[in-house]
């Protein structure tokens, strides 16, 4: 139950996906809401009347925006090269010509342009200033290192923090027991704190890289201070551009992982284990990831919970992801997963397996600080291998845990977010003792750096 | 739908009586020299020909050529460079195509079509290799300066092989990435150095004056408000960082910072100065006074404030007088004000910008003027712009000067002694190219400001050499000149009577003139550049101009 919450709570921060490279694309997608078909054959068309009349400037420019429309820069960087003959030097044919070799990320081809428009005796403040911004992102872009993180702090409430069930009443192998009343479900404010840090080496080896990944939370409760929490995970491995054995847009990182949480200010677990994560860019909208994990756990015995040892064991798990770029603002996703659990007691040790969804919106402006709005929804099943001895009966437990989620985020300044999520969750199970329903809102502030 | 409309066109394609059955795709820019060669018949090719198979396009120390296949495919072949198109094979239906090509000698920039999007779509041979080219734009240099290698280099895309036979010699699948070959003759992937792309792009790129072949070239404006800028560069992004982080970016990054590498290099520059006087509607060209000693000019001298902005002239003019007439006179920067050592100064004006009659800075006459100015390599170390006044001479006419001005760091009388000592006399030490800037007196046809290339060879031994202004006015501010496509101007200059810099007399079909200047360093290189002022006068003073040029070492063709 608690791991429950606690995943729940990691929810809006699953968008970091683990070892993945968000920043490599091969692809360009062009623009939105246009019709394709149509803009291709208007394009073929001007194509034929430039073959029949290459230096017809108009015909030209035409040809590059709809090949530009298409995403096809390529197309309208060869024929804005051809401009560039015809009128040697020109700045502003310079300047674009480094900003679609900039959208292609071929960042020395976009310098050398840049810099040839930046020696011009007279280049236009606002020239010079945007040509500053890209070269700015060039430089960083093709550091020998990466590093970027965020931290956040927030308050959240939740109607059930303890994930207890609804009511004292309770059957336990068919037999009405009252439980305490300190198990109900009880709602419950929290103050927590986030942190991400990612930190990327590049190997010089066309794309491979090591990665580091560092994340962080920590929760203390007004009331059930059982519950407050401290989490740490590094994950560190090597990140391979997979173009290497002839997958174009693919890239395999596998990493060590290592944890450790403290529960109710006790030490709860310690975690290592190892990890493989694939991703491919099916299109210019489309990625796929594929991960599989094995993890050793050790869990700690504590005044409050005295027989958490018995969850001791290993996790297997194997989740695949699905991302799809519907418009450049709003994006689909979708998941899988299946765990397997092999604790030290067959009644911790579980199948589990889920799928969840969601949309995610911006709002706004390419280029600026975007709003952006998340909804999501899943399901998981968890199936013990054995009854719990103490809930006296001889089913194992089956547990139904689905959730639906929305988050906003919305920008201030200088870095600054300000988010927020409400969360709905229900657990269906078999054994009343783990039926409840929570609502969870939580309002805070991040910060990128 | 699209398979009809495809169809058609490859139907069209066929049936128009220009696309014969062997031709593989057009020259859709040409720049001389450019020949193609089939079966042992030599042609100069144009812009908008047919490109046939196994046609031999070479080119020539200028040469330029970009070739357009009728699936999209292109390749800009460069200068000295040697390409014969195989094989070329098209499916519209289909949407596949193949090219074979053989790429011998020289640079070229590969960016592919439906090529690209073809398994084994295109296959370039040379002589250090067979490359494979799969989904990429690409660039080749067989025959780079000296000290940087053969190298390929994947600017975007998928992959690039490289294979002798059944060996595998490379392969790039990362763009930013270079095979370049060791000095043990075997090819190893690297990140590609800036320095390759700067290369490349020099070479691809037209000279000045240069047109492609096209009649005419697009404008700045007519780029700016183009569907493609639009999409491209959409105006007034929000930036993300502010102004401040920009500039101190823009300081951290290695860019070319003319203002401040000028001045760090060159502590009191001093340099030239040519104007234009027009005294009750006669324009009178002006120079640089000489010291009337071993004929070295008294040299313009400029003042630049912290940020790298000029703000006070000193220009030693001469009218034919053995003294300062009409203008010794200092100058603060601004429009009002300034001291004169004789007549009273009205408006006048001093900057890195053109003014116009009024005293307002035109920026789309200086950004006309910026494209037409071909020596990027002069902005590191030589710096030119425009000053002018107007105001009470002391024969009390009322006069306006328009003129340019040109200053860096001077070769010293030394420096050119240990150059002389280094040179053979009678061989060609050193080739400048360059730009010459002028304001122009057109009579009917106005006053203006005109631009034209310069070349100048020179030996420090002899202390002579040759210089020529081509292509003058022939493409000037709006304005249309009167006498032709362009004027045209050589003359031989010397050191004369123990001068430091050089002068000689000019010539032209029609008129003369007058040019002097002097050697410019640019760090430790020693005369790496000229600098200077000229005037020339057609027939009877229907057409004057006076102005400055300045130059880059580059190599001589």
């Amino acid at each position: 139950m608690v791991a429950v919450a606690l995943l729940l709570a990691l929810a809006p921060t699953a968008g970091y996906a683990q070892g993945v490279d968000p920043s490599s694309t091969q692809q360009v997608p062009g623009a939105a809401g246009i019709d394709r078909a149509a803009v291709e054959a208007q394009r073929a068309q001007l194509f034929q009347a430039m073959l029949a009349d290459p230096s017809n400037i108009d015909l030209a420019f035409q040809y590059a925006a709809l090949s530009e429309q298409l995403g096809d820069l390529e197309a309208a960087i060869s024929t804005l090269e051809r401009m560039l003959v015809f009128a040697p030097g020109l700045p502003r044919l310079q300047f674009e010509l480094g900003v679609l070799y900039y959208r292609l990320a071929s960042w020395n081809t976009a310098k050398s342009y840049f810099e040839t428009v930046l020696a011009q005796p007279a280049v236009p403040e606002d020239i010079r200033t945007r040509i500053g911004t890209y070269m700015a992102t060039i430089e960083q872009r093709t550091e020998a290192a990466i590093s970027y993180g965020e931290v956040g702090v927030g308050v959240r409430y939740q109607t059930n923090a303890n994930a207890g069930p609804a009511t004292t009443s309770i059957e336990l192998g068919g037999l009405p027991f009252e439980l305490d009343e300190g198990a109900l479900g009880t709602p419950d404010y929290n103050g927590y704190v986030t942190a991400r840090y990612h930190h990327s080496i590049d190997l010089e080896n066309q794309g491979d890289r090591f990665d580091i990944d560092f994340s962080g939370y920590g929760a203390l409760y007004a009331e059930q201070t059982d519950l407050d929490t401290g989490i740490v995970d590094i994950s560190l491995g090597p990140n391979f551009n997979l173009a290497a054995i002839g997958i174009d847009n693919g890239r395999l990182a596998v990493h060590g992982d290592f944890g450790a949480a403290l529960l109710g200010g006790n030490p709860y677990l310690t975690s290592a284990g190892l990890g493989a994560d694939l991703s491919l860019l099916l299109d210019a909208r489309t990625r796929f990831t594929l991960s599989g994990d094995a993890v050793h756990e050790e869990y700690y015995d504590s005044d409050l919970r005295p027989s958490s040892s018995d969850r001791s064991g290993q996790t297997y798990s194997a989740g695949s992801g699905l991302q799809y770029l519907l418009t450049p603002d709003v994006t689909l996703f979708a998941a899988m997963d299946l765990n397997r659990t092999v604790a030290r007691t067959d009644y911790y040790s579980n199948w589990q397996y889920g799928a969840s969804g969601g949309v995610a919106i911006l709002f706004g402006d390419a280029g600026t600080e975007r709003v952006s709005l998340s909804l999501s929804g899943g399901v998981s099943r968890q199936l013990a291998d054995a009854p719990d001895p103490a809930m006296l009966t001889d089913e194992a437990e089956d547990e139904l845990v689905s959730y639906v989620s929305a988050g906003l985020a919305v920008p201030l300044m200088a870095g600054i977010v300000v988010q927020s999520n409400v969360t709905y969750s229900v657990s269906d199970s078999n054994y009343d003792i783990s039926n409840y329903d929570n609502l969870a809102a939580s309002l805070g502030l991040s910060k990128k750096f | 739908m699209r398979n009809l409309i495809a169809a058609a066109s490859a139907l069209c394609l066929l049936a128009s009586p220009a696309w014969a059955e062997t031709t593989v795709g057009v020259t859709a820019a040409v720049n001389q020299q450019a020949s193609g060669t089939v079966g042992g018949n030599i042609r100069t090719i144009a812009l908008g020909e047919n490109v046939v198979f196994n046609e031999r396009i070479q080119t020539g120390g200028e040469g330029l050529v970009q070739i357009l296949l009728a699936d999209g495919t292109t390749f800009m072949v460069g200068p000295n460079s040697d390409l014969v198109i195989d094989n070329f094979v098209y499916d519209p239906n289909a949407g596949t195509a193949q090219v074979t090509a053989t790429f011998t000698k020289g640079v070229l920039r590969f960016i592919g079509g439906q090529t690209s999007k073809t398994d084994g779509g295109v296959t370039i041979n040379t002589p250090v290799g067979t490359m494979g080219i799969r989904g990429a734009m690409v660039d080749i240099d067989l025959d780079p300066p000296a000290g940087t290698p053969k190298h390929i280099d994947l600017l975007f895309g998928n992959s690039v092989t490289l294979e002798q036979g059944e060996q595998l010699l490379g392969r790039l699948y990362e763009a930013g990435y270079s095979l370049v070959l060791g000095e043990d003759g075997a090819f190893s992937p690297i990140k590609t150095p800036p320095g390759f792309g700067t290369q490349i792009q020099l070479a691809l790129a037209g000279k000045s004056g240069t047109t492609g072949g096209a009649p005419r070239g697009p404008t700045d404006p007519e780029v700016e408000n183009s569907e493609v800028a639009e999409n491209n560069t959409p105006p007034d992004p929000a930036p993300e960082l502010t102004q401040a982080e920009i500039d101190a970016l823009l300081e951290a990054v290695a860019t070319y910072d003319k203002l401040r590498d000028f001045i760090i290099n060159n502590q009191n520059p001093q340099g030239f100065a040519g104007a234009l006087l027009v005294d009750d509607g006669v324009s009178i060209p002006l120079m640089n006074q000489d010291n009337g000693t071993n004929g070295d000019a008294m040299y313009t001298e400029v003042a630049f404030d912290a940020d790298g902005n000029p703000v006070r002239i000193k220009v030693p003019l001469s009218v034919g007088y053995p003294e300062c007439l009409y203008a010794c006179f200092t100058y603060q920067g601004g429009t009002e004000g300034g001291e004169v050592v004789a007549g009273d100064l009205g408006s006048a004006y001093f900057d890195g910008y053109l003014y116009d009659g009024n005293n307002v800075p035109d920026e789309n006459l200086a950004n006309q003027l910026a494209y037409e100015l071909s020596c990027v390599d002069c902005n590191q170390f030589i710096r030119w712009g425009f000053w002018g006044f107007d105001g009470w001479a002391t024969d009390s006419d009322y006069v306006e000067v328009d003129g340019m001005w040109t200053t860096g760091k001077l070769t010293t009388r030394a420096q050119l002694g240990n150059l002389a000592a280094l040179s053979e006399s009678g061989e060609i030490d050193a080739f400048y190219t360059g730009d010459a800037v002028g304001n122009v007196d057109a009579g009917e046809g106005g006053q203006y400001v005109a631009t034209g290339d310069m070349e100048m060879t020179w030996n420090f031994a002899d202390k002579a050499g040759t210089i020529n202004i081509n292509d003058f006015d022939a493409n000037a501010g709006g304005a249309d000149y009167t006498y032709g496509s362009g004027i045209y101007l050589e003359g031989d200059v010397a050191s004369v009577n123990g001068q430091i810099g050089f002068s000689g007399a000019l010539s032209t079909e029609g008129g003369d003139g007058v040019v002097q200047g002097g050697f410019v360093n640019k760090g430790n290189s020693l005369a790496h550049g000229v600098m200077g002022d000229f005037y020339f006068v057609l027939g009877e003073g229907d057409y004057v101009a006076s102005g400055v040029f300045f130059g880059s070492q580059t190599a001589p063709n």
